[in-house]
């Protein structure tokens, strides 16, 4: 049984399609990369599968059970925790403190057996903040924002983890060790659906690959598969004649 | 480590001062002839400290400006005052307002905790004046003229003073433990980001609601304690915008968010009101607003703030002289 499985879910807002008719399943210990051009609507499914907002149509089963008709927090104290893309740190709240709230309320009671503030520490020290625990969050700066909110998301304790752009705006540097930290975490035995436009980053990362075009499924495979995919060049740089002289043009 | 552990209840007051201050309080009224001006403020502070304080438990923690205290503040004004006419002594009022008020809290937060940002505030403002025109016209809760209850014989401003205060400390003491709780916790996360502090678990809708209920709980043991005071529950008065007003003014020029920046600025309030009524009689709304212009201006944090500031720079100030020394 696949971990978490999307039926085909379809999503408008107002007259604008957003997501049309998008069927995939995310099996258990895998990378799955979200891909596609912007506006593509991939930021709308990680919403749609956190119960941030509802599909018009469609079905979302996770473990087996049907998540559509929860809410954002009970979808996180099932074992589903996001990133957002823009960053919403607690501001005016201690780093620690970030991590203390997501670990109080992410995940269900019968799990809190350990003492907080230890974990919470310990999660930092993961993540690699702990040198900033007792700063406010809006001292951060963007890439220990970015850190803090995947601190935020593994402090719930998550099966399956939803990534949104954690490494899009980072130097060189800091992008390898998020990498770093996203094969650090995927040992855990965490599941993670991320979304990037680093497609180097995709590439070297993720085991499967999808591609969203206009709020529909184009493809799914292997990196290698989807780099030489004609549909998906085709969606990232239109049909035009270079990709046409290629023979790459035809979807 | 241990130690600021075990004073962070105190929310940086220092212990010593505290008690010494409650202790010159408690024993103040010995000195004072038992109707005296001072004894008339100091009720009035204290009052004024549990409707700041219990604003501040909504408002202050999850950032939702409520216009809509006044209800709680009149709906605990006429529960004592009914049940008073009734016969039922006023202390016994006193937990049954809180629980009205509480109810009625739910009553509202259903339907406009839905909301945020200014759609909360407008709801809650017609909340408000929605309750203030029934109130007016219900008569047989006294309509427009409201609640009169008829003083006693002899009469003493003593027990109330202590009863007053003694609440007042309690109120104090519940936003203390809620400011620390896990749950004040969450209700931060909310105020500082709504959709983050949803996806992390945390059931904005509901926690907010248990918020406005112990918020309700304690305006509305004010309300109680106010018409116990004044004898008199006037619907225009208790249900009144300004009712609501004066809690956000209280609480923000203190220090909203804080524990001791509602005690603060209810005292300060409250004083300054005598005051200004007393030497610019039609000018004190005035000068009220431009007080709160500056404040909100140049010290959004409130007079706690500004006393915060100024320890630290005299307090690292000598830790430069003792160096040069």
């Amino acid at each position: 049984m696949a971990l978490l499985e999307v039926k085909s879910i379809t999503k408008k807002f107002g007259g604008l399609m957003a997501i049309r008719d998008v069927s995939f399943k995310v099996e258990t210990d895998q990378i799955l990369g979200l891909i596609g051009p912007n506006g593509a609507g991939k930021t709308t499914i990680f919403n749609l599968l956190s119960g941030v907002c509802r599909p018009n149509r469609g079905e979302i089963f996770y473990k087996g059970t049907p998540i559509l008709s929860l809410k954002a927090h009970q979808v996180c104290r099932l074992g589903i925790a996001r990133t957002y893309q823009i960053v919403k740190p607690f501001s005016n709240m201690k780093v620690i403190d970030n991590v203390k709230v997501a670990l109080f309320f992410g995940h269900k009671l019968k799990d809190r057996h350990t003492d907080e503030t230890e974990e919470s520490e310990s999660i930092l020290d993961f993540i690699g903040l702990s040198s900033k625990a007792n700063s406010l969050a809006k001292s951060l700066t963007l890439v220990d924002r970015k850190r803090l909110e995947i601190a935020r998301a593994l402090a719930t304790h998550p099966d399956l983890l939803l990534l949104d752009e954690v490494i899009a705006g980072l130097t060189p540097t800091e992008v390898l060790h998020m990498v770093d930290l996203i094969r650090k975490i995927h040992r855990k035995r965490i599941t993670i659906l991320m979304i990037e436009h680093v497609m180097r980053v995709i590439m070297e990362l993720c085991d499967e690959i999808i591609v969203l075009d206009h709020g529909e499924l184009i493809a799914r495979g292997a990196p290698q598969a989807i780099s030489t995919n004609p549909a998906v060049i085709n969606a990232y740089l239109g049909s035009t004649n270079a990709g046409r002289e290629r023979g790459l043009g035809k979807a | 480590m241990k130690s600021s552990q075990n004073r962070s209840w105190l929310f940086g007051a220092n212990p010593s001062y505290l008690l010494a201050g409650i202790g010159i309080l408690l024993l103040l009224p010995l000195f004072l002839p038992k109707n005296h001006y001072l004894l008339h403020i100091a009720i009035m502070s204290s009052i004024n400290v549990i409707m700041s304080c219990g604003w501040n438990i909504l408002s202050g923690l999850t950032g939702q400006t409520s216009f809509a205290h006044c209800i709680f503040f009149g709906v605990g004004a006429y529960t004592t005052a009914l049940l008073w006419l009734g016969g039922i002594h006023p202390y016994w009022t006193i937990p049954l307002a809180g629980v009205a008020a509480a109810l009625y809290a739910i009553l509202i937060g259903i339907p406009c905790l839905r909301l945020r940002g200014p759609f909360f505030v407008i709801g809650t403002l017609a909340a408000g004046e929605v309750t203030r025109i029934i109130a007016n016209n219900l008569e047989w809760i006294g309509g427009a003229a409201g609640l009169s209850i008829p003083p006693p014989s002899s009469y003493s401003k003593l027990p109330d003073y202590y009863l007053t205060f003694l609440c007042a400390l309690g109120t104090i003491a519940i936003s203390a433990k809620v400011i620390q709780s896990r749950f004040g916790m969450a209700l931060s996360a909310i105020r500082e980001n709504y959709e983050a502090a949803e996806t992390v678990g945390i059931d904005t809708t509901r926690f907010q609601i248990y918020a406005l209920c112990i918020s309700g709980l304690v305006v509305g043991i004010a309300g109680s304690l106010y018409v116990q005071y004044i004898f008199y529950a006037l619907p225009d008065k208790v249900f009144g915008f300004d009712t609501s007003i004066s809690m956000i003014l209280m609480t923000v020029i203190g220090g909203i968010g804080t524990l001791w920046g509602p005690v603060l600025g209810a005292i300060l309030f409250f004083i300054l009101e005598e005051f200004l009524l007393g030497y610019f009689p039609s000018l004190h709304l005035g000068i009220y607003g431009l007080i709160l212009m500056i404040l909100v201006l140049f010290k959004p944090g409130g007079i706690l703030n500004l006393l915060e500031n100024l320890r630290l720079r005299s307090f690292y100030g000598l830790a430069r002289s003792k160096e040069h020394h």
